[in-house]
């Protein structure tokens, strides 16, 4: 929650707010694409499919847009701190936000067939999974916005809840594929463990995010290991936050 | 103590008649370190420069309160003389300075007047030492005896460090070193500094802060004649800690 005086050269904070403003309008649409591929998880709907497709491209020009506007701003204004924060920050985060644009994309591909799958369990499952994703990515967008440490932070411990959900459903396709199932099931299940692989690793990108949004106001990394997160956690944010 | 500490101010209060220029200023600078001095127009890095060599000594109006230890020692202490004190403590100026006189005896002026050299090949040593630590003797030694001031700003400007390096000083003041000269001779005056702090402690009043940035270890900045923020040049510049600091380096209005 970080509110700074404006620059001397007007220019200089146009050109900041534009970056920022191009980061939150691919979010933005990286939401929506979250929001398209629930439905298409849910109904099977092949139209919703093609609009995520229609939009994927949309996402590769913002990253572009935002990659030149950064070169520009660090070439002409040499930002240091906090500026240079603001604006380093939202190349990595346009990086994150183009690979969560592919996973929609790509699970989006795979689970048209979830429909033919008997387990109503393991749709419900992997719908809850889905919605605990778009949950974390609205709550980190809103983070980046308000530059909201305490929400970012929210985001990190969440994380752990899809990585949970993620390998309670991979036993249970898992079972599910341990017992008599049609070659063409088989398939099926095949992609399905690999959508929900796809949804816990964009759970670690809206991490990356919550991660980058810490950076920009406090200056400091939150230094993680991905193999104990849990414990690691707290410690990270209490010495970050020292 | 603080280990390599070179001079400690501690407390220094400066007026100049009703007008007080420097506030309670505490600043440590290390020993073979460059330590920059950063903060707008008016705020006390020149007064402050200029208190460490006793240049303020020559401005009656001038009063000085706290202390300045150079090796522990007060630099204001009444048996202290304040000509063997600018002589450890060089000082370069914004404008380059030499004397209407040879290159020559530019640098060998200050050695002369303190007596350093017993004959003629001792003192031509001391010149030729001390312009090819400035960077200055390859492109000057066919020109010794030709006036310093026909040289270009950037070579008059390490003329000047040469003599000052010519009385073999400990502590390099620069004030505002490069703000008269092309990016050309500011590299090649920047990449000296370098060289220099193997040997020299060096602090450096500059308006550049990408200079500040490139040159020194730690920066200190000043504000209204407060000492806001000092820390590793580093920190300065990536997370400042204070607001005022902040809002200077990245250029919103302080």
């Amino acid at each position: 929650m970080t509110d700074y005086r404006e620059h001397i050269v007007k220019s200089f904070d146009e050109e900041i707010a534009n970056v920022i403003h191009l980061t939150t309008q691919m979010a933005t649409l990286v939401e929506e694409q979250y929001k398209l591929l629930y439905h298409v998880v849910d109904t099977g709907s092949p139209s919703t499919t093609e609009d995520i497709l229609e939009n994927e491209p949309k996402l590769d020009n913002y990253d572009a847009e935002i990659r030149d506007a950064v070169i520009t701003l660090i070439t002409l204004r040499s930002p240091v701190a906090v500026d240079l924060r603001d604006i380093l920050t939202s190349l990595r985060i346009s990086t994150d936000l183009e690979r969560l644009g592919d996973y929609a994309k790509n699970i989006a591909m795979r689970v048209a067939s979830l429909e033919e799958i008997p387990e109503t369990h393991i749709k419900n499952d992997i719908l809850r999974l889905l919605n605990l994703v778009q949950v974390q990515l609205k709550k980190v967008i809103d983070a980046y916005v308000s530059k909201d440490i305490k929400k970012a932070e929210e985001v990190l411990k969440n994380d752990l809840e899809i990585d949970n959900n993620y390998n309670v459903i991979y036993e249970e396709i898992v079972d599910v594929i341990k017992g008599k199932v049609s070659k063409l099931r088989l398939l099926t299940y095949t992609k399905l463990l690999f959508a929900i692989k796809t949804l816990e690793r964009a759970g670690d990108h809206i991490g990356n995010i919550a991660e980058e949004i810490h950076f920009i106001v406090t200056g400091e990394h939150i230094d993680l290991k991905p193999d104990s997160k849990e414990n690691n956690l707290e410690d990270a944010l209490e010495d970050s936050n020292k | 103590m603080v280990e390599n500490l070179k001079v400690s101010i501690k407390n220094l209060d400066v007026h100049y008649g009703d007008k007080q220029a420097l506030f309670n200023v505490n600043l440590n600078i290390m020993e073979k370190e460059v330590t920059s001095l950063i903060g707008p127009s008016g705020c006390g890095k020149s007064t402050l420069l200029k208190c460490i060599n006793r240049m303020n000594d020559l401005v009656e109006i001038c009063k000085i309160r706290g202390q300045i230890l150079l090796d522990s020692q007060d630099i204001n202490e009444a048996s202290q003389d304040p000509v063997l004190l600018r002589m450890k403590i060089g000082m370069v100026f914004q404008k380059p300075n030499p004397f209407p006189k040879s290159i020559y005896d530019n640098v060998a002026f200050g050695p002369k007047l303190h007596g350093m050299a017993k004959s003629k090949e001792e003192l031509d040593n001391i010149v030729i030492q001390s312009l090819s630590k400035s960077g200055l003797y390859e492109e000057v030694k066919d020109r010794l005896f030709e006036p310093g001031t026909g040289l270009s700003g950037g070579q008059q400007q390490r003329l000047c460090i040469a003599r000052a390096l010519a009385v073999n000083p400990q502590i390099l003041l620069m004030d505002e070193p490069c703000s008269a000269l092309d990016p050309i001779a500011t590299a090649k005056i920047e990449d000296l500094i370098a060289e220099l702090k193997q040997q020299y402690t060096i602090v450096i009043v500059t308006h550049s802060m990408q200079q500040a940035a490139r040159v020194s270890d730690r920066t200190a900045y000043m504000h209204m004649g407060e000492l806001v923020e000092t820390g590793l040049t580093k920190t300065i510049f990536s997370n400042p800690q204070h607001e005022k600091t902040q809002d200077y380096i990245t250029g919103r209005i302080g």
